[in-house]
């Protein structure tokens, strides 16, 4: 245990590493603020999907005996247990590859393997150092906990200090629940690691995240109540009882899990039961397991090959889609607003503005990689007989356009949804989206450059300030353009409101149409300013 | 072919690179020998346009490097002293990446490449790189440079990591294009493909050429009448006592 303690820490001090700043002095940089950069969208998003849940599963708090179903459960558990089953799969799927790639990937490992440690610690302290990244998952989970005793102890009628009790059993069986996933996780990537190379590993954990997006979409479709049918009593009851005997049954653990919630001794011991076994199992099968990549290798002969007219783009665009961080992160800022397409809340407005907060904020990010894939085998793209700025430029340009395609789709199905007005709107928006785009993948690559001697096996590439200075900027200007754009087309549509009554119109619109016109303006003189400071940068870079 | 005048490399202080005078005809296969940490790769660097250097200049086919850029890479090649390739690209993935970045002719390339690989016993091109061994990509770097049968070729330490039948064929390839009309400069520290293989030699000790010629020069400079390269090396770069510093330990 003190072993594994030791390989945590230097494998978090040698995150945490001092950086040099431009006079050559030692920074010190937190870690804690670089992990809260990064998972300040998946934050936002897991209070988003808790009070989703939250709004649902009120609802739906009826017990199944009101169908005349012999069950304690209630048709929130059912719905409820769709949710953990897919968030828990998707987990397993996710995780068990991702401790793969880090103990492969790792150069730790071999050296370890070399030293009297423990083969159990070597891949424990692999599977913890993945964990963060796969953790969007378990961190839905807990406002799913959070939200299961509240709506189920207000039907009781719970005292206060029955309420605090069972917040405590709440988390307690959280742990255990959360305990076995992870168990069953090393489990699995045990298992893998016996017959997945790292780049099998690498695709695998991308498909998770394809997986993911669609079960996100779904479920948040399946879970609206109206989807419900209760007009025919008899096909219900039936559905309901199939349900019950599929997402409910003893085997998954999450059962256990509600039944702990609820109070069930069993439950809450059949917990810790399968917690201490997998462990065991873990501690056991670890000890003689095979820790280096064993990838198959392809015979197979090419005979005719492709030169494509762009061969920068033809593989900037591969590498992107074959990192799964980077193809996830392309692909996250549609989820939210197909999930609020899907539970009818749509709004062009508010889709705008948390597109483009995710949006703007990913682009930078994804520029920041792009430019990574080239930094990590510096200096040899210098010797391509291409202008290096160019070679530069063209990776922040690439998250731009796929993004401002992302939201033209996105308006699209706006207009299917709520019609042609809808669609204007979307298409007007998309002059700001796509410059706060440009200024905030600008301003990501500067800062990149500003200080380009970064560790390129590190995840989080951006320093945790740099990552709340990217993700103020893009909140503040999204705010800042798109909240007097919505209230404008709202005062088009049906007259002055609020405050608005009040003022003449001229300075009503003055006001709704001046303060966005003036931001993108600022935007576009800001864009100039970087793109000049980016070039300085450049010549220097060597 | 290849030219510089009073090229010179400071890191800050630290001069890696002292007024570099170098002149190395068309056809010529001119070896760049040191121990390590002499300067070899930042002189690399600079002649292949990926160091900028602090003052001096490099003339390479008669024009100046730093304002022809773009052409004269366009008739490099150059095996750097990592094999670093971009490690989610399989291997033929890479190669047609380059063909297109360097606009080769499609059909002559692919015929020279497979050429190449039958010689290399290249059979890993659907895997990715990532998955490759260090002289796994070794073989693919210096396939991918030679495939374009570049004008001026630059190998810095080519051999290190490749087996000793792949090193052998790698020093035929060199001679073949040396025959064929191609420059090519190359830096070892091992003496041996120092002495069997170039032309010329210029020795390079902290920075600074401390000797330079033929074989058959080099062996006059010997004031020890020594007759192996490995002797004279070791002489000029002042490392001949190392068999005291051997006693000591
Ligand atoms: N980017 C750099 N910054 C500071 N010093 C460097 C840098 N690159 C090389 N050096 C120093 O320059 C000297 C020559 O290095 P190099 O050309 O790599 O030697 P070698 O002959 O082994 O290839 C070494 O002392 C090295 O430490
Ligand atoms: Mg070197």
């Amino acid at each position: 245990m003190s072993q594994l303690t030791l390989l945590l820490k230097y494998s978090f001090k040698n995150k945490v590493r001092p950086k040099k700043d431009k006079y050559g002095q030692e920074k010190k940089s937190s870690a804690m603020s670089g992990v809260f950069g990064y998972l300040l969208p998946a934050a936002v998003f897991g209070i988003f999907i808790g009070f989703l849940f939250f709004m649902t599963f009120q609802n739906l708090n009826i017990p199944l005996a009101d169908f005349g179903i012999s069950s304690s459960f209630s048709l929130m558990d059912i719905f409820l247990s769709i949710s953990l089953i897919g968030l828990g799969i998707f987990f397993f799927i996710s995780y068990s590859p991702s401790i793969i790639v880090n103990l492969f990937d790792s150069e730790m490992t071999g050296i370890l393997l070399t030293m009297p440690v423990k083969k159990s610690t070597i891949f424990l302290s692999a599977a913890v150092d993945s964990l963060l990244l796969s953790g969007l998952s378990l961190g839905m989970m807990i406002p799913l906990g959070v939200i299961y005793p509240i709506i189920y102890g207000n039907s009781l009628n719970l005292s206060i200090p029955h309420m605090i009790f069972s917040f405590v059993v709440m988390i307690i069986s959280l742990l255990l629940f959360i305990g076995i996933l992870l168990g069953v996780s090393l489990l699995g990537g045990i298992f893998m690691s016996n017959f997945m190379g790292k780049t099998a590993a690498k695709k695998l954990s991308m498909l998770a995240y394809f997986g993911a997006i669609l079960l996100y979409v779904f479920a948040a479709n399946f879970i609206t109540p109206d989807k419900i049918n209760v007009s025919n009593a008899e096909v219900l009851v039936n559905n309901l009882k199939n349900a019950l005997g599929f997402v409910l049954s003893p085997l998954w653990p999450h059962t256990h899990f509600l039944g702990a919630m609820r109070g069930s001794f069993i439950s809450f011991l059949i917990l810790v039961l399968m917690n201490i076994v997998i462990y065991y199992l873990v501690f056991l099968l670890t000890r003689n397991m095979n820790m280096i990549s064993t990838g198959k290798k392809i015979k197979e002969k090419k005979s005719d090959y492709k030169v494509s007219s762009n061969p920068l783009l033809k593989k900037d665009l591969k590498l992107l889609f074959r990192d799964s961080q980077s193809l996830f992160l392309l692909l996250y800022p549609l989820i939210f607003p197909f999930i609020l397409f899907f539970t009818g809340s749509i709004n062009m407005a508010f889709i705008s503005i948390m597109f483009n907060f995710i949006a703007s904020f990913y682009a930078s990010f994804l520029s920041v990689m792009m430019i990574m894939e080239e930094r990590k085998i510096w200096p040899n793209p210098k010797l391509y007989p291409i202008d290096t700025k160019r070679l530069i430029k063209s990776k922040i340009y690439i998250p731009i356009i796929i993004f401002a395609g992302e939201f033209l789709i996105l308006d699209i199905v706006s207009f299917f949804f709520s019609g042609f007005e809808s669609l204007i709107f979307g298409l007007i928006m998309l002059i700001p989206v796509l410059i706060i785009l440009i200024y905030s993948s600008l301003v990501g690559a500067k800062m990149f450059f500003k200080n380009p001697k970064r560790d390129v096996k590190q995840k989080n590439i951006l320093s945790g300030k740099e990552t709340i200075t990217l993700e103020g900027l893009s909140i503040v200007f999204s705010l800042g353009i798109f909240i007097p754009m919505s209230a404008l087309s709202v005062y088009i549509k049906s007259g002055p409101f609020w405050i608005f009554e009040k003022m003449s119109p001229v300075l009503n619109y003055l006001i709704l149409l001046g303060i966005p016109l003036l931001l993108i303006f600022l935007l576009i003189y800001l864009c100039k300013k970087e793109s000049k400071e980016l070039n300085i940068l450049l010549e220097k870079e060597e | 072919m290849i030219k510089t005048i009073n090229l010179t490399k400071n890191f800050g202080d630290f001069a890696a690179v002292k007024n570099l005078n170098l002149d190395i005809k068309k056809g010529e296969i001119y070896g760049f020998l040191g121990p390590n940490g002499a300067g070899k790769t930042t002189t690399m660097r600079m002649l292949t346009g990926t160091l900028n250097y602090t003052s001096g200049s490099v003339i390479i086919n008669d024009m100046d490097l730093r304002k022809n850029e773009l052409k004269l890479k366009s008739i490099m090649g150059v095996v750097p002293d990592e094999p670093k390739m971009y490690e989610n690209l399989k291997g033929f993935e890479f190669i047609e990446f380059i063909m297109g970045i360097y606009n080769c002719k499609k059909e002559e390339t692919q015929k020279r490449f497979e050429e190449i690989c039958e010689a290399f016993s290249i059979d890993f091109l659907s895997n990715y790189i990532g998955d490759y061994s260090h002289g796994m990509k070794q073989k693919l770097m210096v396939s991918s440079v030679l495939m374009r049968k570049p004008d001026v070729i630059f190998l810095d330490e080519p051999t290190v990591g490749l087996d000793a039948r792949s090193a052998k064929i790698l020093k035929m390839l060199i001679e073949k294009y040396k025959n064929e009309g191609s420059t090519i400069f190359l830096t070892t520290h091992i003496l041996e493909i120092a002495e069997k293989m170039c032309d010329r030699i210029g020795i390079i000790n902290k920075g600074e050429i401390i000797a330079e010629g033929t074989m058959e020069d080099l062996k006059k400079l010997s004031t020890t009448g020594q007759n192996s390269l490995e002797d004279i090396f070791l002489e000029l770069t002042g490392e001949d006592e190392i068999s005291d510093i051997v006693d000591e330990i």
